[in-house]
């Protein structure tokens, strides 16, 4: 009885992902076809499913029309930075909205959750103003330097993680007579590795594929990032769909990689000190 | 549905109508490639002392990105007083960073705009009058064709030069027209003989659905504005006071509409068009539709897809008591006010007019140049097509020049298809247009005078206001944690850790939250001076708006609907994928992979999907009892269909739900199970309230993300049909950016942010009830 039972169960979490699965993923099958596609078979419908025949020049054009290797430059510039600046400003301060007393923390961890309440829609010029008279308008500094500073949503899902974090735990670091800064280190952090991977990947993601920032900030043909760069094919006169969908591809590739290979931190039974299996 | 979707076309269609490279183009393409490489490095070897000329360019693809490089290049080449430097933006994206770089005082120095959008623009104080520089150089408007030059003039001054043309004509299929009987040599030329043409030609399936259409009266590039001209209306008096959007005329056009178009039902046409593809698929070259009102632009389409069907052009049909008539839009070229270089700028314009220029625009990429002389070409006057192009451009007409153009438009749409669905009559759907428009108009006019806003003291004001708050505080604060016994270590920690974060506020965000409620109290048109208004907006808001309940209604719908089914589904894959199964490292990534898709790919892939004919979803529902349904075509069914979109994304809700996961205690559960707890008692009394902290941030982000749902209504629907998607922040942004009422705007979103700050409260304050903080004292 218990064999079938060890059985069925992995069997019917199978199924279920498989199912799921196919909703899923299946509409990305469409766009890797597409992307190998002659632009007469494109469009066709009902829809083919495997290109025949299948072409490779869209990801030829992707290198030599479309400067892939230079956008990816400077995406790397800005998502690399901002994910940094990111992490550390809002470990930080999840920290001391979490497990830190000071007077006015319900103020300011309020006064932050209302700027994730307000459309960026009407912020947006106020903010460009900004930066017109900081003289930073097409460089990298606007999409990197905000970063530095805090961020509501990072702040908000770092400060639920810290709180799980036992109390007595640090009260035990803090009577043996670390200060705020070892405890952050050496507690706080490496309890929420899990955490802190997740705002990573979000990061990463949201600046790789941020289209609006470069959109508004950056004009020259030089600080182009690759989202930026994919807008550019869908155009007046025309949408250049094989080399959008490679594109495309080739965006989402290194992301996907990105995220496979940071999983393997989300696996149950990490090894942890103190009462976290 | 705004014009910005094709350059002068209001379009109907959506995935229609891409242009490819000809094949003849390839080649010059590679010349040209091996021109720039060279001269490039000659150029570069020469130290530039010419004064440098910021040019915007709009042509991203296709021919005409080739055509405006090479012009630039010549240019740069021609001449050794300037050098242009082009810099490419999105077509569609042209709004979003143009209007912040005139605000910001940052603007190019020449830029291509669509001739529509000049009035928009000129009437706000965003362009350089443009009288004197033509009158000095001895420019004539007789040297245009009249529709190009007069869309360029507001108020009686020049604006902008245009850049080309198009212009509308009707291809019908002469195969088609064979088989059906009917004379190939004689396309009609009346509606009457229109339609009568078009029930020849029409072929239904056996189902009952469409096989093939004569003529489709909700498919073309005509908008309603060539069918009222062709009845001989008029959308606007000629002084531009006065809306005239029901003009009996363009009602009756309407009303012959509505008719042409429930002779097949409506539903049926809709989702015959939701059917139609782009390029190789385009209806007219696959047979489906026989006639159809296209601009010239499209020939290049045509003559590589459509090589069998033996296609022409003649006249559009127009109203038996009506006037032949057809309409033109196109490009232009405009100087922004504030322009560092506008003399240079001017000169590149004046390089652009040139017959040599104009030609090589006009011939390559099937447009009509602007300038007349240009048209005596042999490139078109050896054509048949473009000799009826060029002849139609004498009964040309152009979309209404005002400042609430875009609104207009809009307006227009909307009337169209509450008519269309059978919600209003044409009168009283025209009506409403006109009213509307006219409000808008009115207040635009009227509310020219009123105390401007000195920012400077907005600044010093709102500046100090925060600094003394700020100050003061900081000093209460200082106080106390200097007198406090225990505590003071943290206490001191705590401002430091959070400093960043407080810096980043005063610094970022709370500057722009002030500045954006106060223009909440002012009329802003971005590109003019804002001036006071007191709390007429948020009055307007409550009383006057239409859309205001609408827009609230459809994004409490979907935020009632999405949230609990996307934190269900993401914390049920997550409990899934925790699970110690084989291959769950590669089912994690599959999962979360629509979340790093980019946003133009993934709403291209569910327009697709949710496509009524052949989309994979209703493909799926035929092989089922259930009934297959118009998607994105039917306002009962949008927002469900955005729901099941949302649901497509929950790779990031899922990550950080399985990051909760890893934080409940192994020992627990084991101890659960040496109990003997099943697996369900173990997840309501262990999993669960481990997880609660997490939990509560996805309802209180996923109630905040909700309400601010945009993109995907943005890309894909419009806010339609009929408004049925037409969410808050989507209407926000129509009325920002493109409307340029970005003080009504902010006030809209002042009310949103009230709302939702409510909302967010009042969890916070119940979350106490049921979100479990392990170890929290008390």
């Amino acid at each position: 009885m218990r064999r079938l039972r060890s059985r069925a169960v992995p069997f019917a979490i199978h199924a279920t992902l498989l199912v799921l699965l196919i909703g899923f993923i299946g509409p990305f099958f469409w766009l890797i076809s597409t992307s190998l596609k002659l632009e007469s078979a494109m469009f066709q419908l009902p829809p083919q499913w495997i290109p025949n025949p299948a072409t490779l020049k869209h990801y030829a054009l992707a290198f030599t029309d479309f400067p892939a290797l230079h956008y990816t430059r400077n995406t790397l510039v800005v998502v690399v930075f901002s994910t940094l600046g990111t992490l550390i400003s809002c470990s930080m301060a999840g920290y001391a909205f979490s497990r830190l007393i000071w007077p006015d923390r319900t103020l300011v961890f309020s006064l932050l959750m209302a700027t994730m309440m307000i459309p960026g829609q009407v912020t947006m010029i106020p903010i460009y103003i900004l930066f017109t008279k900081l003289g930073w308008i097409d460089t990298f500094l606007p999409l990197v330097v905000p970063a530095f500073f805090g961020n509501a949503f990072f702040i908000f899902l770092l400060r639920q993680f810290f709180l799980t974090v036992p109390e007595d735990l640090i009260e035990a670091a803090r009577l043996d007579g670390a200060g705020e800064g070892r405890v952050f280190l050496q507690i706080m952090l490496p309890l929420c590795k899990p955490a802190l991977l997740t705002v990573l990947i979000f990061t990463v993601l949201r600046s790789w594929n941020d289209f609006m920032g470069p959109l508004i900030y950056l004009t020259s043909e030089k600080n182009r990032t690759l989202a930026l760069g994919l807008a550019h094919l869908h155009g007046v006169q025309g949408t250049e769909w094989g080399l959008l969908m490679a594109a495309s591809m080739l965006m989402v590739l290194p992301a996907l990689l990105l995220f496979f290979f940071c999983q393997r931190f989300f696996i149950e039974g990490i090894a942890l000190t103190g009462t976290k299996a | 549905m705004g014009v910005d979707e094709r350059e002068g076309r209001t379009g109907q269609e959506r995935l229609g109508k891409e242009n490819s490279h000809e094949d003849s183009f390839m080649s010059m393409k590679k010349l040209f490639l091996a021109f720039l490489l060279t001269s490039q490095t000659i150029a570069a070897s020469v130290k530039d002392t010419r004064q440098r000329v910021v040019f915007w360019n709009l042509f991203t693809t296709g021919a005409s990105h080739q055509v405006i490089t090479q012009l630039v290049q010549q240019f740069n080449e021609t001449q050794n007083d300037y050098v242009v430097v082009k810099s490419d933006i999105p077509y569609r994206q042209l709004h979003t960073k143009m209007l912040p770089a005139i605000a910001g005082r940052v603007p190019p120095d020449v830029s291509i705009l669509d001739r529509f959008r000049v009035a928009s623009y000129a009437a706000r104080g965003a362009l350089l009058c443009l009288d004197d520089l033509i009158g000095r150089d001895g420019l004539q408007a007789e040297d245009f064709f009249a529709a190009t030059w007069a869309e360029c003039l507001y108020e009686g001054s020049a604006w902008a030069v245009p850049y080309d043309t198009d212009v509308r004509v009707m291809y019908y299929n002469k195969k088609l027209f064979r088989e059906a009987g009917l004379d190939p040599e004689n396309p009609p030329r009346t509606w009457s003989e229109l339609r009568d043409c078009s029930r020849k030609l029409t072929v239904f399936r056996r189902d009952n659905r469409l096989e093939q259409t004569g003529y489709l009266p909700i498919y073309g590039n005509t908008g309603l504005y060539l069918y009222g001209w062709q009845k001989g209306g008029r959308f606007m008096s000629e002084d531009g006071q006065t809306v005239t959007l029901n003009d009996p005329r363009i009602v009756e056009a309407l009303i012959w509409l509505k008719d042409f178009a429930d002779e097949y039902g409506v539903e049926n046409l809709l989702t015959f068009r939701s059917g139609f593809g782009a390029d190789a698929q385009n209806p007219f070259v696959t047979g489906r539709i026989a006639m159809v009102v296209l601009d010239v632009g499209e020939l290049s389409m045509i003559q590589r897809y459509g090589r069998d069907i033996e296609w022409a052009t003649a006249p559009c049909p127009y109203a038996d008591d009506g006037e032949p008539a057809t309409w033109s839009g196109g490009f232009s070229l405009v100087i922004p006010k504030g322009a560092g270089n506008a003399e240079g700028g001017w000169a590149f314009c004046r390089f652009i007019l040139s017959e040599a220029s104009q030609r090589t625009i006009a011939t390559s990429s099937n447009k009509l140049p602007a300038l007349k002389s240009a048209s005596k070409d042999s490139f078109f006057q050896q054509s048949d097509f473009w000799r009826l192009a060029i002849d139609q451009m004498e009964i040309s007409h152009y979309r209404p020049v005002s400042p609430v153009g875009a609104i207009l438009d809009t307006e227009l749409n909307t009337a169209f298809d509450q008519v269309l669905h059978n919600k209003l009559s044409a009168q009283e759907a025209l009506d409403i247009a006109t009213q509307e428009t006219q409000k808008s108009l009115e207040r635009f006019l009227g509310e020219e005078e009123g105390t401007p806003v000195s920012w400077p003291l907005v600044a010093a004001f709102l500046g100090g206001l925060v600094g003394i708050a700020f100050l003061s505080r900081a000093c209460l604060t200082i106080r106390r944690v200097r007198f406090m016994k225990l505590g003071k270590k943290q206490a001191i920690a705590g401002y430091l850790f959070a400093l960043p974060a407080i810096l980043g506020l005063a610094l970022f965000m709370l500057g722009p939250i002030l500045v954006a409620l106060t223009y909440s109290f002012t009329r802003y048109e971005i590109i003019s001076p804002a001036t006071w208004v007191g709390v007429e907006n948020y009055r307007r808001l409550f009383s006057e708006d239409r859309y205001f309940l609408t827009a609230l209604w459809n994004t409490l719908y979907f935020a009632v609907f999405s949230v609990p089914i996307n934190i269900s589904l993401s914390l049920g894959l997550a409990l899934l994928l925790n699970q110690p199964i084989r291959g769950r490292a590669l089912y994690r990534t599959c999962f979360y992979l629509p979340t790093v898709m980019p946003a133009v790919a993934g709403s291209v892939l569910w327009a697709w999907l949710f496509n009524g004919d052949y989309g994979l979803i209703n493909v799926l529902l035929s092989y089922t009892p259930l009934p297959e349904i118009p998607w994105l075509t039917s306002e009962h069914w949008s927002k469900p269909a955005l729901i099941v979109m949302g649901m497509w994304a929950i790779g990031g809700d899922m990550i950080i739900f399985l990051a909760a996961l890893q934080g409940v205690p192994r020992s627990l559960l084991e101890a659960c199970d040496m109990d003997g707890a099943g697996p369900l008692r173990k997840f309501r009394h262990v999993t669960l309230p481990m997880i609660s902290p997490a939990m509560f941030f996805m309802v209180v982000m996923g109630i905040i993300g909700s309400f601010q749902i945009f993109t995907q209504a943005y890309i894909m629907t419009a806010g339609g049909p009929v408004n049925s998607t037409l969410f808050y922040v989507l209407y926000l942004y129509r009325e920002a950016f493109e409307n340029l009422h970005m003080g009504y705007a902010s006030a809209m979103a002042w009310v949103l942010f009230l709302f939702i700050m409510i909302v967010t409260g009042v969890q916070f304050v119940f979350a106490r009830q049921w979100v479990y903080y392990e170890g929290e004292k008390g």
